[in-house]
């Protein structure tokens, strides 16, 4: 009468985690949610690094706001978080350029990209290897370009061409990536 | 039993994210102000929203999704698993065969809501696989039914989400409640009775009937008459006093049996197929283990429930038909829910010389009363004590202990009020339940008696 599956069904237990009386929690959800809370702190070290002056009623106030907008599930607030994170940023670290700005964008691109993967699922679901595998793997190709545009920036200041040196960062990655997509594209 | 699928389809489309929204806003204006206040670190820190809002908008999702829902068998037994396949692929793309349609990859995410009679494998009943360039992508969720009865699996929500996670099709319902529907039959238990039904008024059938006829159990010794077949003749009594003999023989008949089923009540908690039964447990699979041995054996078999409302009457039958007629009314009882108070409604137009096996806890005032009704009328009754062992157990509280101890002097008062009425009251022991109280109806069945009528 059955239709061919097991009999009984597996006893493998499921990972999951309820805090509180919230929604029971996976794997996966509960990294992002880690992430949320870890990255921005991560993210005002590597500030306080670039020689940002960070107070601790600072680091107080954005760990409070992770905290509300990670228990809020509130995209806009994650989205107002690195707003002000990115205000912090320009306002307290000296310019023009620094290389932690790089960790501190990767920090950034995980938890974006943590949240976006994870948003509109189930609370439980799992994240598969081969997604996993295929996210990591854009990651990587953002984080490259992310370097690259961290290098560019670095050299066009080192040049002494300071000023425009932004625009011409734009501009020559613009151009590179007109011409990356210019010879990847199949005209057979 | 027939297997039946069926398949729904539901069509969802795509729409953005916040998280995209997040990139691009995060992008435009991290990049704007970068190049407005010269700040190439800025730069930096936009660089990866702006690459993933670009690649998101780039690598969109054009097309929408279909996704279709499969339930595999929808009548099982207790304890017996199913399968509900999601398919999922482009608008397009048909869901049975593959196709190679314009990359839309990301994953999808099936969620199958837990219930509290049957599991769900994986546990949570959330699934989640890579969606691949529109190629159909299958989830599958075993769904394992732990109790009789007509449950209905799910929802089923499906999510799925592009790469970037940047555009989202869903969450959405993909299937009614109404679609997912499962018929849970009781799971078969063990009844293979010594004895047959006693007084078989039938046609034909596995019983020996009181009347002599063309069956097998050898009945006596008659001279010929016109009309003996010639293999009746017996040739050693023929011979030694020289007149024509033939061995008669009993007719074999076949027997009604009508089952009682009482739902006034469900005692006990419901813990399912891997649990302690409760009272109506205990009830609808004694009375499905007996239908099919009577019904396998060649009898005729009824089922009446009394309590239940929206229960088919379900009349005298033979055949696997019926018994799958029988098992379905089975399915649907849901106890207590009968307003009328007597129950003699339930019981009404047996036919005289039927076997009456009534199968209750006898806690419901209601049905002791129905099961006198069926013995003053003549009809050959037994009641089947479906009351689980566990029940009689001491309780926590001393009130709660004390009316159950209560309630068990009046059953038991109940009990011996039907006993000396001449209704037998038998516990459900499963095989040979019936055997000695069967055997002992058939001898005092050839006895005379007072009836009321």
């Amino acid at each position: 009468m059955s239709d061919g599956s097991a009999g009984r069904t597996s006893s493998r237990a499921a990972r999951v985690v309820r805090v509180g009386h919230g929604d029971e929690l996976g794997m996966a959800q509960l990294v992002v949610g880690a992430l949320g809370i870890v990255a921005p702190l991560a993210f005002l070290g590597c500030a306080s690094a670039a020689g940002a002056s960070v107070s601790l009623w600072l680091v107080a106030l954005v760990l409070a706001a992770a905290i509300v907008v990670q228990i809020a599930t509130w995209a806009l607030g994650v989205t107002l978080l690195w707003a002000m994170l990115a205000l912090v940023w320009v306002t307290q670290v000296p310019g023009p350029f620094s290389w932690w700005s790089v960790p501190g964008a990767l920090l950034a691109m995980a938890h974006h990209v943590g949240l976006a993967q994870i948003a509109g699922r189930p609370s439980t679901a799992p994240v598969d290897r081969t997604t996993l595998r295929d996210t990591l793997r854009r990651c990587g190709v953002v984080a490259g370009a992310t370097v690259a545009v961290a290098a560019t920036s670095a050299l066009v200041l080192r040049l002494g061409l300071d000023g425009s040196a932004v625009l011409l960062v734009v501009a020559v990655l613009a151009v590179s990536a007109w011409v990356w997509a210019f010879l990847s594209t199949d005209r057979s | 039993m027939a297997a039946r699928s069926s398949t729904t389809r539901t069509t969802l489309t795509w729409a953005p994210t916040a998280a995209h929204y997040r990139a691009v806003v995060l992008g435009v204006c991290g990049v704007g102000a970068a190049v407005l206040i010269r700040r190439p670190d800025l730069l930096v820190l936009a660089t990866p929203f702006a690459i993933v809002a670009t690649w998101s908008w780039l690598r969109r999702p054009r097309r929408p999704v279909t996704a279709a829902v499969r339930l595999g068998n929808r009548t099982l037994r207790e304890g017996e698993a199913t399968r509900v396949t999601v398919t999922v692929a482009a608008a397009d793309v048909p869901l049975a065969t593959g196709s190679a349609g314009p990359a839309s990859d990301g994953q999808v995410a099936v969620a199958v809501a837990p219930g509290l009679f049957y599991q769900l494998d994986p546990p949570l009943g959330v699934a989640s696989a890579p969606l691949r360039g529109g190629e159909p992508v299958e989830l599958p969720v075993t769904v394992r039914p732990t109790r009789w009865g007509v449950p209905t699996v799910g929802p089923v929500v499906l999510s799925v989400v592009d790469s970037w996670g940047a555009y989202r099709a869903g969450p959405g319902q993909v299937a009614a409640d109404t679609d997912l529907r499962l018929t849970i039959l009781p799971m078969p238990v063990t009844f293979d009775p010594t004895s047959s039904p006693p007084q078989p008024e039938g046609l034909v059938g596995p019983s020996r009937a009181a009347r002599p006829g063309n069956g097998t159990e050898f009945s006596s010794l008659r001279t010929f008459v016109p009309g003996d077949r010639l293999r009746r003749i017996h040739w050693p009594s023929s011979l030694r006093t020289g007149v024509l003999h033939v061995s008669s023989t009993y007719a074999d008949e076949d027997s009604a049996v009508v089952l009682v089923v009482d739902a006034f009540s469900d005692l006990g908690p419901r813990e399912g197929i891997d649990g302690r039964p409760t009272s109506l447990d205990l009830t609808v699979r004694a009375a499905s283990a007996m239908a099919e041995h009577h019904l396998g054996a060649g009898d005729r078999v009824g089922l009446r429930v009394a309590g239940a409302a929206d229960v088919p009457e379900v009349g005298i039958g033979s055949g696997r038909r019926h018994l799958r007629r029988v098992l379905e009314a089975l399915t649907v009882i849901r106890p207590a829910t009968e307003r009328r108070e007597d129950a003699t409604r339930s019981v009404a137009g047996i036919v005289p010389g039927s076997l009456v096996i009534v199968l209750s806890p006898l806690v419901d005032p209601a049905m002791v009363e129905l099961v006198s009704t069926l013995g003053s009328r003549g009809l050959t009754t037994v009641v089947v004590d479906t009351m689980p062992e566990h029940l009689w157990g001491e309780r926590d509280d001393v009130y709660g202990s004390l009316a159950w101890r209560l309630r068990r002097q009046t059953r038991r008062v109940d009990v011996e009020r039907l006993v000396s009425a001449g209704i037998p009251v038998v516990p459900w022991r499963g095989p040979g339940s019936l055997d000695q109280v069967l055997r002992d109806i058939s001898r005092r069945a050839r006895a005379p008696r007072l009836v009321r009528r």
